[in-house]
C-alpha cells in the first residue's frame, strides 16, 4: 500500500480576509487538508479568484502580509501590506491551532521588486551590467540578513511548523518579467550565462576569490552575442564545452549557486530548529558544472533544508529523491500541484490537468516517497475543484480509518517540529 | 502606391545605440517611418544590440519633456532626463533625413496614473481596482491623453499619433497572473466592463440603475465560471443582449472610448491639421449588442480616427474592422502590426512563432485586407540583420 502523503494547499491573505479565516480554515479541515501554507511574503500578482464573486487581488512591487517587527530589521525594512490583510496572519494562527491544522510560512524570497526599488544595489545585475527589474541577489549581506530576520519573526510570532521557502535557489534571470519582450531566440547556453549574476556582491565574493572579472564578463558577454547571433546551432556545444572547461567560469557559477545555499543555511541557523525549512533543489547551470558538481551542489542544497519540493514528472526528480534519501537524516519531500492553470493574461482554453491526469501524477509521487502534496491554490480554485482534488489524493494515497483524527493531527505537529532521521 | 513601411522603436534603445546611428539605419533600410513611443507600460524588453541589453520599468512612464504646467489633475510621470532628451534628437535628425515621426501612444494601460490617482482605475464589476488600466470615461484621464498628445504634437512636429489600446480588456497583461479557473467567453465580456465611478455617474445619468446592473452582471459571470463553457452561455447571453439597461451600459461604456479618441483628435488637429491619429480597435461585445450595433460603434471609433491598426493573431475581428475603414467616408487608411517573432511569456522553453511562416501569413492577409502600410515591431528588439530581412521581404511581397 502506498504510504500516507499529507495535503497542504498555498493560500493567500487577501483571500482569507475577504472570505473570513474561521470559514476558510473549516473548509480546508472538512476538506482532509492537514496544512496550510499561507504566504508571509508575495511578489507582484494579479490574481483572480472565484469564491464569492470573481474577485481580483492587485499588487505591482510585492509585499510583506504579516505584522513584522520593524525594528527588528537591519537596512532593509519590511514593506508591509495593509493592516486589515496584516491581521490575517495571527487569525489564522489562532484558530488553525485549535482545528489542528498546521501552520507553514510561504516565503517568496528573492523575487521582491520592492527591494529592489528601495535598495538598488541589492538587484541582481546581468552580464550586462543592467539592473533586474524584480529580481534581489542572495549574495548581498543585507538581503541575507533580512531574510534571516523576516523568517526569524515569523516563526517566533506564529509558530508556524515549516518555513517554505520559495525562488531561493538562482531566480532565473527572466523569471516573472513584466510584460517581457523578448523578440530573439536565446539559446540554452545563452540563457544560461544570462542567469549569472554580476552584482557588486558577486563581484567583490568572486574577485576575493581570486577571479579576473572583468576577464570573466568579457568571456560570458561575448559567447552570449555569439549565442545569440548564430542562433542554436553545432557550434554551441563546442562553445559550452570551452566555457566548462574555463577554470575560473567553473569557479564563477559554483560561486553563484553556493550565495543560495549560503542564504539557506543562515535563515536554518536563525530559526534554530524553531521551524523546518523547504526548498525546491536545481540549478540552471548543468551544461556548465558538469554533472557531478552539479550533483555536489544539489547534495548541499538538499542538506541545508528539511524538506525538498518536487514537480510532477519534472526530470530531475529521481535525481534529487536520491539525494535526500541519502542525506542523513533523509529528507522529506514535498510535491507541488498547480491543478489548473491559465498560462499569461489574455485568451486561451485553460489547461485543466485531467482527473486521469492528476491520479497518474500523484502515483508517481507516491512511488518516488513522496511523504506531502501541495495543491497551488486554495481560493484561486472553484470549492469543488479542491474537493476533487483532495478526494484523488487519499485515492492514490489512503489514510486509514477515515478523516484525520485528532491525535494523527497532532502527531503531524510534531513531527514537523522533530522531522524524521533527528 | 508603394507600401509604406514603419517601425516602433523605444526611447531607451535609442539612448543607448545612438540616435543619429539608429535613424540613419532605419533610412538606409528603406523605413519610411518611425514610431518612437511617447508613453510606455510596464516592461522588461531584452535587445540584442551592441550586447544582450535589458530595460525594465514597473510602472509605465511618459518618455517625452512633456511641458507640465500644461497638464491638470493627471501630471506626466517623465522618465529620466537622459531618455527624454531622445525624443527632440529623434525630430531633429529624422527631419534632416526625411524620415516621418510618430508618436507611439500608450493610453489606458499605464499604472503609474491609477497609482497616483485610484478614482482614475478601471473597476471590475466585482468592485476592484484594476491594478495597472485606467479608464476612458474618466474626465481626468481624457483631459490628460488629449494634452499629452497635443503636446507631442507641438513640440516635435509629429505625422501620426498612434493611440494604442483606448478599449481597454479586464485582464491585459496583467503582472504574474494567476487564474487558476476557465472564464467562458461570456464572462469574459461581462468582466470587460468598468463600474468605476465616471462609468457608474455616466450610466446613472442615462437612467441606468447602476446597482441593479451590477447584481445582474455579476450573477451571470458567477453563473458562467461555476457551469463553464458547458452551461447556459447561449441562453445567458441572449438573456442579457434582451435586457435594455445593459445595453446602454455597454454603448457608454464603448462611447467613452469614441469621446477619447475624438477629445484627443480635437486637440491634435487644433494644433497640427495634417497630423493624423490611428488607432486599434477591438471588438468584444458583439454577444451583448449584437454584431450590427457592435459595428455601427466601431464605424464611430474608426471615424474618429484617420488610420486604423490591425494586430496579428484575430482575423475575423481585422477583417469586420478593415470592411469598416474601407467603408468609412472618406475611406481610412489601414496599418498592420508585424512582430517579427515573439517569445510569449518569460521563463520556460522558448516558445516561437516560426518567423517565415508568421511573416508570410501576415502579408497575405495584409494583402487580402487592402493594408496601406505595415509596421514592424521593434527595430532594436532584434538583431540587426532581422530588420533588412524583414523589409525585404515587405518588397518582395508588396513590390
Amino acid at each position: 500500500m502506498a504510504a500516507f502523503m499529507r495535503v497542504t494547499t498555498y493560500a493567500y491573505p487577501w483571500d482569507l480576509a475577504r472570505l473570513g479565516v474561521d470559514r476558510v480554515l473549516r473548509q480546508m479541515v472538512d476538506e482532509g487538508i492537514d496544512v496550510i501554507d499561507l504566504a508571509a511574503t508575495y511578489h507582484p500578482i494579479d490574481s483572480l479568484s472565484p469564491r464569492d464573486g470573481v474577485r481580483l487581488f492587485s499588487n505591482g512591487r510585492g509585499a510583506i502580509y504579516f505584522p513584522a517587527r520593524t525594528e527588528r530589521y537591519g537596512r532593509i525594512r519590511p514593506a508591509t501590506h495593509s493592516a486589515e490583510l496584516c491581521a490575517v496572519w495571527p487569525d489564522v494562527a489562532k484558530q488553525a491551532g485549535a482545528l489542528g491544522l498546521v501552520l507553514n510560512a510561504w516565503t517568496v524570497t528573492l523575487f521582491q521588486p520592492w527591494i529592489r526599488d528601495a535598495h538598488l544595489d541589492c538587484a541582481r545585475v546581468l552580464p550586462g551590467g543592467d539592473c533586474s527589474g524584480s529580481g534581489v541577489c542572495p549574495a548581498n549581506d543585507d538581503v541575507r540578513d533580512y531574510l534571516a530576520t523576516l523568517c526569524a519573526d515569523v516563526v517566533d510570532q506564529f509558530g508556524v511548523g515549516m518555513v517554505r521557502l520559495e525562488g531561493v535557489i538562482p531566480h532565473t534571470f527572466d523569471l516573472d518579467w513584466l510584460r517581457p519582450r523578448v523578440l530573439v531566440d536565446v539559446p540554452v547556453l545563452a540563457r544560461t550565462l544570462l542567469n549569472l549574476c554580476f552584482c557588486g556582491a558577486c563581484m567583490r565574493r568572486a574577485r576575493a576569490a581570486g577571479l579576473d572579472m572583468e576577464r570573466l564578463r568579457r568571456v560570458v558577454n561575448d559567447a552570449i552575442a555569439a549565442e545569440i547571433n548564430d542562433g542554436q546551432t553545432d557550434a554551441s556545444a563546442d562553445r559550452a564545452a570551452e566555457l566548462a572547461a574555463d577554470r575560473e567560469l567553473h569557479a564563477f557559477v559554483t560561486q553563484n549557486v553556493q550565495n543560495s545555499i549560503e542564504l539557506v543555511r543562515i535563515v536554518a541557523s536563525r530559526l534554530k530548529g524553531a521551524a523546518r525549512i523547504s526548498t525546491n533543489a536545481f540549478t540552471p547551470y548543468s551544461m556548465l558544472l558538469g554533472s557531478a558538481t552539479e550533483e555536489a551542489l544539489l547534495a548541499q542544497i538538499v542538506g541545508a533544508a528539511d524538506q525538498i519540493t518536487l514537480h510532477p514528472n519534472a526530470k530531475g526528480n529521481p535525481g534529487i529523491v536520491g539525494l535526500a534519501a541519502r542525506a542523513i537524516p533523509p529528507r522529506e519531500l514535498s510535491m507541488l500541484f498547480a491543478r489548473v492553470r491559465v498560462p499569461g493574461s489574455t485568451t486561451g482554453p485553460a489547461p485543466v490537468a485531467s482527473s486521469e491526469q492528476l491520479a497518474t501524477e500523484l502515483t508517481d509521487a507516491a512511488g518516488l516517497g513522496v511523504d506531502e502534496v501541495t495543491l497551488y491554490n486554495f481560493a484561486l480554485l472553484p470549492e469543488r475543484e479542491v474537493h476533487e482534488f483532495v478526494t484523488a489524493v487519499r485515492r492514490a494515497s489512503p489514510r486509514t480509518g477515515g478523516p484525520m483524527l485528532a491525535v494523527e493531527r497532532s502527531h503531524l505537529r510534531d513531527a514537523c517540529a522533530h522531522p524524521k532521521g533527528a | 502606391m508603394p507600401m509604406r513601411v514603419t517601425t516602433y522603436a523605444y526611447p531607451w534603445d535609442l539612448a543607448r545605440l545612438g540616435v543619429e546611428r539608429i535613424v540613419r539605419q532605419m533610412v538606409g533600410e528603406g523605413f519610411d517611418a518611425i514610431d518612437l513611443a511617447a508613453t510606455y507600460h510596464p516592461i522588461d524588453s531584452l535587445s540584442p544590440r551592441d550586447g544582450m541589453r535589458l530595460f525594465s520599468n514597473a510602472r509605465g512612464a511618459v518618455y517625452f519633456p512633456a511641458r507640465t504646467e500644461r497638464y491638470g489633475r493627471i501630471r506626466p510621470l517623465t522618465h529620466s532626463a537622459e531618455i527624454c532628451a531622445v525624443w527632440p534628437e529623434v525630430a531633429k535628425h529624422a527631419g534632416a533625413v526625411g524620415l516621418e515621426l510618430n508618436a507611439w501612444t500608450i493610453t489606458l494601460f499605464l499604472p503609474w496614473i491609477r497609482d497616483a490617482h485610484p478614482d482614475c482605475a478601471r473597476v471590475l464589476p466585482g468592485g476592484d481596482h484594476s491594478g495597472s488600466g485606467v479608464c476612458p470615461a474618466n474626465a481626468d484621464v481624457q483631459e490628460f491623453l488629449a494634452t499629452l498628445c497635443a503636446d507631442v504634437v507641438e513640440q516635435f512636429g509629429v505625422s501620426l499619433v498612434r493611440l494604442e489600446s483606448v478599449m481597454p480588456l479586464f485582464d491585459f497583461d496583467w503582472l504574474r497572473s494567476r487564474v487558476l479557473f476557465e472564464i467562458p467567453p461570456l464572462a469574459r465580456t461581462l468582466l470587460n466592463l468598468c463600474f468605476c465611478g465616471a462609468c457608474a455617474a455616466r450610466a446613472t445619468a442615462a437612467g441606468v440603475d447602476v446597482e441593479r446592473l451590477r447584481r445582474v452582471v455579476n450573477d451571470a459571470i458567477a453563473a458562467e465560471i461555476c457551469e463553464g463553457q458547458v452551461g447556459a452561455g447561449a441562453d445567458r447571453a441572449a438573456t442579457l443582449a434582451a435586457n435594455l439597461e445593459l445595453r446602454a451600459f455597454v454603448t457608454l461604456y464603448v462611447q467613452s472610448s469614441i469621446e477619447l479618441v475624438r477629445a484627443i483628435a480635437s486637440g491634435v488637429k487644433g494644433i497640427a491639421g495634417t497630423t493624423r491619429i490611428s488607432l486599434n480597435a477591438t471588438t468584444a461585445y458583439a454577444s451583448l449588442l449584437g454584431p450590427a450595433a457592435e459595428d455601427e460603434l466601431l464605424a464611430q471609433l474608426i471615424g474618429a480616427a484617420d488610420q486604423i491598426g490591425l494586430h496579428p493573431g484575430n482575423p475575423a475581428s481585422n477583417r469586420r474592422v478593415a470592411g469598416l475603414a474601407a467603408r468609412a467616408t472618406p475611406r481610412r487608411e489601414v496599418s498592420a502590426l508585424i512582430p517579427r517573432v515573439r517569445i510569449p511569456g518569460s521563463a520556460g522553453p522558448v516558445a516561437q512563432t516560426p518567423v517565415a511562416n508568421s511573416e508570410q501569413a501576415a502579408f497575405q492577409e495584409a494583402a487580402e485586407l487592402g493594408v496601406d502600410e505595415i509596421a514592424l515591431y521593434n527595430y532594436a528588439l532584434l538583431r540587426e540583420r532581422d530588420v533588412p530581412d524583414f523589409v525585404s521581404a515587405v518588397r518582395r511581397a508588396f513590390p
